[in-house]
């Protein structure tokens, strides 16, 4: 039995079908892969999400860690080597907020970045050489399905798909 | 139907669309090379000159007591504006769900990298001592020495280095899918490039999700980054007690400015890039004329800003200041001054406001314009003020060198140059956000037709 099938679908609404036939034939979601050249989001997911995205509470996170890191910098910094400042505060809360400012968005952008990499197992080279294939380029809809079997194959050849060698 | 609403988009075909936004990363035309060439030879002629100031000093770039900034802290000014065309412009058209935008927002968002980096140079070349730049970085040494934190020029630095970061990153996001485009159409190397560089992207559905969700919050964490960088620039200038620079309204103003001077730039690479790269199925004459109504109330805002300014200087009537608004309006600088008012509201606001006369190439004169009126403003806004102090022994008028010209004029050539580098490297149009678009204008349109069957 082959390890893995590859079909491709002309159409995102067979597709969307073909996923929905495979799961009530009790193919396991996580075995099953969707892919396309384009996001076709607009109608709802293909396979249900199990898994809810945490990027904004990362961003939000970095955010406050950049923030805290930014005051950190100018407070001890200056502190470090306190010089003559006439009277006025060595770490003034206005001037101090603006370089806090700054490092708390670096910090919401390098923690979006590199939560958004890690929920879409980014960087994976070795993915696009086992179950991909450069046919998606223009268009379609190519379902993946690991381990589905001879029911699998059927389901996704009636649906109307193509198989493709991976 | 107005000519600019015209939507020639039906017969594009997802081939098509792929063959045609893909041809300038996959063939090379003659004019690519003579682009790299010419923009080329003027960027190692502005390297000779930045080499020969190195060599001599920073006296031979004609700075000297009073103007110790002159057209390298105007460039540096005019470059950071022009940046604000990109992600700025693109993150708010994402975020507001502006459907149009979609052609537009990568040759904007390669605008901002590029506007930035050539911007971040000119302090350095500024310096003198360009090698010592390094001590503005906040790093361990042995002298337990920091940079001053309540200077604004640090507030550059950082506010410069967080928007370069972030707008790299939100250009390279959605750039992923269409470097794993690249990669499935291209043979030989560049298949190996574009393999590394698209990161083993194969467009699952987790992948697109996460994606969209990333791009969407980096577009709602850049606009706020993007106002407090012209607002920090400003204050470079507003911090000092120096005449017609110590104004509360200083920061917004830098920031109107540079996003009318931001639009002007991106409605200018347009225009270039879809008669060179033959796009004129992708950047359509709706794009202008969305672009241009933008830029009109901008500069409408411009010339509200510049007039409460020069009104309540005038007002006042103090005399520091008002020998500073008298070589602007009536003294040496005169002629610069009335020239960035034609250029950036009197000729640019009628045709802008106009339909008849909203065309392509009279969108593009008037963004020509607006980028020269809006060099010039930056420039009225440096020297004038520096040449004429508080303390009148120390006046002088203003004179340039062919080194600062020389490199003023490198860096224009080199923006040109990174820019056409990035359409050979890069699908200046974002293929997958494009096809989206389609696909939603498809189903809109659809659902238009649809209703009237329904209520039959």
């Amino acid at each position: 039995m082959r390890e893995r099938i590859c079909v491709i679908f002309d159409e995102p609404e067979e597709a969307r079908r073909a996923v929905q036939r495979l799961l009530e034939a009790g193919v396991n979601p996580a075995d099953v892969t969707v892919m396309s050249s384009e996001p076709h989001l607009e109608a709802g997911e293909f396979i249900p999400e199990t898994r809810r995205t945490l990027i904004g509470y990362f961003s939000l996170a970095g955010g406050v860690l950049g923030a805290i890191a930014g005051l950190s910098l100018v407070y001890f910094t200056s502190h470090a080597y306190p010089i003559v400042t006439g009277g006025m505060p060595l770490v003034p809360p206005l001037t101090t907020g603006i370089v806090m400012y700054e490092m708390a968005a670096l910090g919401a952008i390098f923690f979006a970045l590199a939560r958004m990499l890690w929920e879409a197992r980014l960087p994976r080279w070795r993915a696009v050489r086992e179950d991909y294939t450069a046919e998606l380029a223009d268009g379609g809809v190519l379902i993946s399905i690991k381990s589905g079997g001879e029911v699998g194959q059927e389901i996704l050849r009636e649906a109307g798909g193509r198989e493709v060698p991976s | 139907m107005n000519k600019l609403m015209e939507q020639p988009t039906n017969n594009l075909t997802n081939e098509r669309i792929n063959r045609d936004l893909l041809a300038p990363v996959l063939t090379t035309s003659w004019r690519f090379y003579v682009v790299v060439a010419i923009s080329g030879a003027i960027v190692a002629w502005a390297l000779f000159a930045w080499g020969w100031q190195l060599y001599h000093g920073i006296g031979v770039s004609g700075k000297r007591r009073p103007e110790f900034w002159s057209l390298y802290i105007t460039n540096f000014v005019f470059w950071i504006g022009i940046s604000h065309a990109g992600t700025l412009i693109s993150a708010i058209l994402r975020v507001t769900g502006a459907e149009w935008r979609r052609p537009v927002t990568r040759c904007s968002e390669a605008i901002t990298v590029f506007a930035l980096m050539i911007g971040a140079m000119f302090p350095i070349i500024h310096l003198g001592r360009a090698w010592l730049f390094y001590w503005l970085i906040p790093y361990p040494n042995e002298r337990l020495l920091w940079p001053n934190y309540r200077s604004p020029l640090m507030w550059d630095f950082f506010a410069i280095n967080t928007y370069l970061t972030g707008s790299l990153i939100y250009l390279y996001l959605p750039l992923i899918p269409d470097l794993a485009l690249v990669r499935d159409k291209a043979r030989g190397w560049r298949r190996g490039l574009y393999s590394v560089l698209s990161l083993g992207w194969r467009g699952t559905q987790t992948q697109w999700q996460r994606l969209e969700k990333a791009v969407s919050i980096m577009a709602v964490i850049i606009i706020p980054v993007a106002v407090s960088v012209h607002t920090i620039v400003s204050w470079d200038f507003a911090m000092t007690l120096n005449p017609m620079w110590n104004s509360t309204i200083f920061g917004p103003y830098f920031v109107v400015g540079a996003i009318f001077s931001g639009i002007a730039a991106l409605i200018l690479a347009m225009s270039v890039l879809r008669r060179v790269l033959d796009l004129e199925d992708y950047i359509q004459p709706k794009h202008f004329n969305y672009l241009a109504l933008l830029l009109l109330t901008m500069s409408l805002l411009w010339f509200y800003f510049t007039f409460a300014e020069y009104l309540t200087v005038w007002y006042a009537n103090e005399p520091a200041e008002m020998a500073v608004f008298w070589s602007k309006v009536w003294g040496p600088y005169s002629p610069f001054f009335y020239t960035m008012v034609c250029c950036c509201f009197v000729i640019p606001v009628p045709i802008l406001a106009f339909k008849k006369l909203r065309r392509i190439p009279l969108i593009t004169l008037a963004s020509a314009l607006i980028c020269v009126g809006m060099w010039l403003e930056r420039f009225l806004i440096i020297v004038p003020t520096l040449a004429a102090p508080r303390l009148p022994f120390n006046w002088r008028g203003y004179s340039t060198t062919w080194v600062e010209l020389s490199i003023t004029a490198g860096t224009f050539a080199y923006f040109v140059l990174l820019y056409a580098l990035f359409t050979k490297f890069f699908p200046i149009v974002a293929v997958w956000e494009f096809k989206e678009g389609l696909r939603h204008e498809a189903k809109a349109r659809a659902r238009s037709e649809a209703v009237p069957v329904a209520a039959d």
